[in-house]
C-alpha cells in the first residue's frame, strides 16, 4: 500500500472510531425520563412467576416487524421477546417455553407476504404475537386467514391493521389518535377552528384525514385545514402559512415524528407558534421528540395510545419496565410501542396458561383461545382488550393525552373514549357480544 | 399572499442546491465521477453533527470535525476506489457513486434510529424581520450564511481554478487526462485534491440544509437530486451557471409551493427546469470535436 494509502486507511479508521465513539450514548434510553413507578423482585414473576425455567418441547411464536428500510418498528417484537424470556425463567407455559422468532419486512410488502407464508406453512408455530408492520397487513392477514393462524399485533398503523380477520392490534392507531386529540380540544373548548396536517399517503394518512372531516362534519366543527403533504417535502412554510392564515384555534399533526419535529423547527424559525394549540398524534408520544423540540414548544400536546411511560405504579407498567430493565438490549426503546409488544405477549402467555394441559397446544387450540379472549384488563389500557371473530379488531379505542413540560412528557388527560363514526360497529358488538366482560 | 418567506426559504435551499452542485461539478470536472453520494456525505455530515451536539460537542467545534469527516469519507473513497474508477466509462462511475451512497445511507439507518431529531444551529436563533406589514418574513443568521457560502465558495473555487497551482491541473485533467499525465501532472494527487474538496463542501451543505429542512438520513441522501438539476443545467462545466441554476430551482420551487393549486408539483420543479434547459440547449448545437487517439 502507497502512502496515501496508509495515511487514508489510518483516516477512515478514526473516522469509524469517532463515529461510533458519537453513537455510545445515542440510543440512551434505558432510563426513562421523570419515571416514577418503584419496581421490586415481584415485578418479575412472570407468567406462572415460580422461578424454575422451563425445559418442556418448545412452543413456537413469531412476529413479523419492520424493522430496517428507514422505519423502525422493531420496539414492539423486542419487549415482547423480553417479556416471552422473562415467562421462560419463570415456569413457561406450565412447563413449556416460548420460542420466539422476529422477521423483519424492510418496509416491503412483497416480504411480508413471504414472511407470513412462510410462518402459516409451518404449522408448529401456533401464533403471531407483538408484530408491528408498517406496510404489509393486509398481505399477511390473507395469509393467515387461509391457515387458520392468529396475531395479537403490538403496533398498527394503516387502516388494514385495524379491519383484518385474522389481526388484531393493541394499540389504537393513528386515526383514533388524531380524533383523540380533536376531542380533547373539543372538551377544552379549543376546537372552534381546527386545523389538521398530515402525510399523502394512501390507506394511512387519507384515512386519518376521512375521520376528520366525518367527525367535523358530524359534530358541525368548523375545520379550517385538513392538509396532506408529500411525505418527501422538504419546504414547510406553505404549511405553515396555511395554518397562521386559517386562524385556527388548535390543530394536530398526524406525521410520523421526524416530520413533526420538522415542522415544528420551521414554525419556530418563523416564530409561527401564534395563539393557536399545537399537538401530534400518538408518533410523536416519545421521549427524544420531547427532549428534541426545545423549550419554544413547551406546552406542546400529544396523544398517548397506551399508559405514559413514565407514570407511577401500575402492576403491568411496572412489570414492563422491569422486564425491559433485566431481559432486553440496553438500547431497545422504551416507548409506548414497547409497552404494546409487551402487552401482547402478556394476553397472549396468560390466555396459554389457562390450557390446563400444556401438551394439547397447537395451532388449533391456540387460535380458537385467542378468538376467545374478552375482557382482558390491563393499567396500561383504558378499557378491556379483546379479540372475537370480526373482519376488523379495534378494541383499543381509549386513550390518554400528554403534554410537554420543561423536555418531559407529563400527564394532561387521563383516559377517554374516542369517538369515531367507524367505529360505531365496533362499539355496538362489544356489548351485543359481551366482549368487555372477563371470559369464564 | 405574503411571498416574501417563500422568497427566502427559495433562495437559502436554492443556495444550498448551488453550493452542492459546485461540490459535484469541481469532482466531476476533475475526476470524470458524477458523485451521486455527495448527499449521503452530507446526511452522515448532518447526523454526526447531531450527534456530536447532543454529546456535549460545542456546535462550532462539531460543525468543524463533521466537515473534516465529509472531507475524509469522500478522500478515502477517492483514494480507494479512484485508480479503478479511472479505468472505467463515466457511466460506471456514476453508478459506483450510487452503490457508495447506498451503503452509507444503510450505516446511517443502521447507527442511528427511526426518532425525532433536529439540528438547529446556534445562528438560527438569532434573526431579524424584513419587509413590513403584510409582506414580512424572518430570516435568520443560518440563512444569511447558506446565501454568503454559496457566493463565496462559487467566487473562490473559480479564482483557485484559474490561478492556482492545484487548480491549474484539475483544468488540464478535465481537459485531457492523459494529456497532463504526460506532461507531469501528479493525477492521483489533483483527484484525491478534489475528493476532498468536494466531500467537506458536501459536509457543510449536509449541515446547513439538514438546519433548514429535515434531518433524516434517506431525506439528505436523496436531495443530491435537485443537486444534480443545478449540474445539468450549467451542462456540467459552468460554475456560474450552476450556481444561479441552483437559486433559480430553490426560489421557483418554493414559489410553486406556495400556491396551492400546484405545491403538489413542487418537488417535480428541479426535472422540469433541467429538462426545460436540456431541450433549449439541443437547439443550437455546438460542436465539439475531441482528440482522437489510436
Amino acid at each position: 500500500m502507497n502512502r496515501i494509502g496508509k495515511a487514508s486507511s489510518a483516516l477512515m479508521a478514526g473516522v469509524a472510531v469517532l463515529a461510533l465513539a458519537g453513537c455510545g450514548s445515542a440510543a440512551d434510553s434505558d432510563a426513562i425520563p421523570g419515571a416514577s413507578g418503584t419496581q421490586s423482585a415481584a415485578d418479575l414473576k412472570c407468567g406462572l412467576g415460580n422461578g424454575n425455567k422451563a425445559t418442556g418441547a418448545p412452543i413456537k411464536v413469531a412476529a413479523i416487524a419492520t424493522e430496517s428500510g428507514g422505519v423502525d418498528f422493531s420496539s414492539s417484537p423486542k419487549s415482547a421477546k423480553a417479556y416471552f424470556d422473562c415467562v421462560n425463567d419463570n415456569g413457561g407455559i406450565n412447563g413449556r417455553p416460548i420460542q420466539y422468532a422476529i422477521g423483519d419486512d424492510a418496509l416491503d410488502p412483497t416480504k411480508t407476504a413471504q414472511l407470513a407464508a412462510g410462518y402459516a406453512a409451518d404449522t408448529s408455530v401456533v401464533a403471531m404475537v407483538g408484530d408491528a408492520t408498517f406496510v404489509g397487513c393486509q398481505q399477511a392477514n390473507s395469509e393467515y386467514k387461509k391457515a387458520n393462524l392468529y396475531s395479537i399485533t403490538g403496533v398498527g398503523v394503516p387502516q388494514a391493521c385495524f379491519q383484518s380477520s385474522n389481526i388484531a392490534p393493541v394499540n389504537a392507531g393513528p386515526r383514533t389518535s388524531a380524533l383523540a386529540t380533536l376531542q380533547y380540544f373539543e372538551r377544552k373548548g379549543e376546537a372552534s377552528k381546527f386545523f389538521a396536517a398530515g402525510l399523502k399517503t394512501v390507506g394511512n394518512g387519507d384515512w386519518v384525514s376521512a375521520g376528520i372531516n366525518a367527525y367535523a362534519a358530524e359534530k358541525g366543527i368548523e375545520l379550517v385545514g385538513n392538509v396532506l403533504s408529500d411525505p418527501a417535502e422538504s419546504n414547510w412554510l406553505p404549511l405553515i402559512s396555511q395554518i397562521a392564515s386559517s386562524k385556527a384555534t388548535s390543530l394536530v399533526i398526524a406525521d410520523p415524528a421526524p416530520i413533526a419535529a420538522s415542522i415544528l423547527q420551521a414554525a419556530e424559525q418563523q416564530d409561527a407558534k401564534g395563539e393557536i394549540r399545537w399537538a401530534c398524534t400518538a408518533s410523536c408520544y416519545d421521549a427524544q421528540f420531547g427532549q428534541q423540540i426545545g423549550s419554544y414548544w413547551n406546552g406542546f400536546i400529544a396523544n398517548s395510545e397506551l399508559q405514559l411511560v413514565n407514570a407511577a405504579d401500575g402492576k403491568d407498567l411496572n412489570q414492563w419496565r422491569a422486564v425491559m430493565a433485566k431481559y432486553a438490549a440496553k438500547g431497545a426503546p422504551r416507548d409506548t410501542f414497547s409497552q404494546a409488544g409487551y402487552l401482547a405477549g402478556k394476553i397472549f402467555v396468560d390466555t396459554l396458561l389457562k390450557i390446563s394441559d400444556p401438551s394439547t397446544i397447537n395451532r388449533e387450540t391456540v387460535s380458537k383461545a385467542l378468538v376467545g379472549i374478552t375482557g382482558y384488563a390491563s393499567d396500561l389500557l383504558c378499557a378491556p382488550w379483546y379479540y372475537g371473530e370480526a373482519d376488523e379488531h379495534h378494541a383499543n379505542h381509549a386513550t390518554r393525552m400528554a403534554q410537554v413540560k420543561d423536555g418531559k412528557w407529563v400527564s394532561l388527560e387521563d383516559c377517554q373514549d374516542v369517538d369515531d363514526p367507524e367505529t360505531d360497529n365496533i362499539k355496538a358488538a362489544e356489548q351485543s357480544q359481551g366482549l368487555l366482560k372477563p371470559s369464564a | 399572499m405574503n411571498l416574501l418567506p417563500f422568497v427566502v426559504a427559495g433562495l437559502v435551499i436554492g443556495s444550498v442546491y448551488a453550493l452542492s452542485g459546485v461540490g459535484v461539478l469541481v469532482l466531476y470536472r476533475t475526476t470524470g465521477v458524477l458523485n451521486f453520494a455527495h448527499g449521503a456525505i452530507g446526511g452522515l455530515a448532518a447526523m454526526l453533527a447531531w450527534q456530536f451536539i447532543e454529546n456535549g460537542l460545542p456546535a462550532s467545534a462539531a460543525i468543524a470535525l463533521c466537515v473534516t469527516i465529509g472531507a475524509a469519507v469522500s478522500l478515502v473513497f477517492g483514494v480507494v476506489a479512484g485508480p479503478y474508477l479511472g479505468r472505467i466509462d463515466e457511466l460506471r462511475k456514476a453508478v459506483a457513486t450510487l452503490g457508495f451512497s447506498l451503503a452509507l445511507l444503510g450505516l446511517m439507518l443502521y447507527l442511528w434510529n427511526d426518532k425525532a431529531r433536529r439540528l438547529l444551529l446556534p445562528t438560527s436563533l438569532t434573526g431579524f424581520s424584513v419587509g413590513n406589514g403584510e409582506a414580512h418574513a424572518r430570516v435568520n443568521l443560518t440563512q444569511l450564511i447558506c446565501l454568503t457560502l454559496a457566493i463565496v465558495v462559487v467566487t473562490g473555487a473559480a479564482l483557485a481554478l484559474r490561478y492556482t497551482a492545484i487548480g491549474t491541473a484539475m483544468r488540464a485533467l478535465a481537459s485531457d487526462r492523459e494529456l497532463a499525465a504526460v506532461l507531469g501532472t501528479s493525477v492521483r494527487l489533483v483527484e484525491n485534491a478534489a475528493w476532498a474538496v468536494s466531500g467537506a463542501i458536501a459536509g457543510i451543505s449536509g449541515v446547513l440544509v439538514a438546519d433548514q429542512t429535515r434531518l433524516e438520513p434517506a431525506f439528505l441522501t436523496f436531495l443530491v437530486i435537485p443537486e444534480l438539476a443545478a449540474v445539468v443545467v450549467g451542462r456540467f462545466r459552468s460554475l456560474g451557471m450552476t450556481m444561479v441554476a441552483g437559486l433559480v430551482i430553490g426560489l421557483v420551487q418554493s414559489l410553486v409551493s406556495s400556491q396551492p393549486s400546484i405545491t403538489a408539483f413542487s418537488t417535480a420543479v428541479p426535472f422540469v427546469i433541467a429538462t426545460v434547459v436540456i431541450l433549449a440547449g439541443t437547439r443550437r448545437r455546438t460542436v465539439t470535436i475531441g482528440v482522437v487517439r489510436a
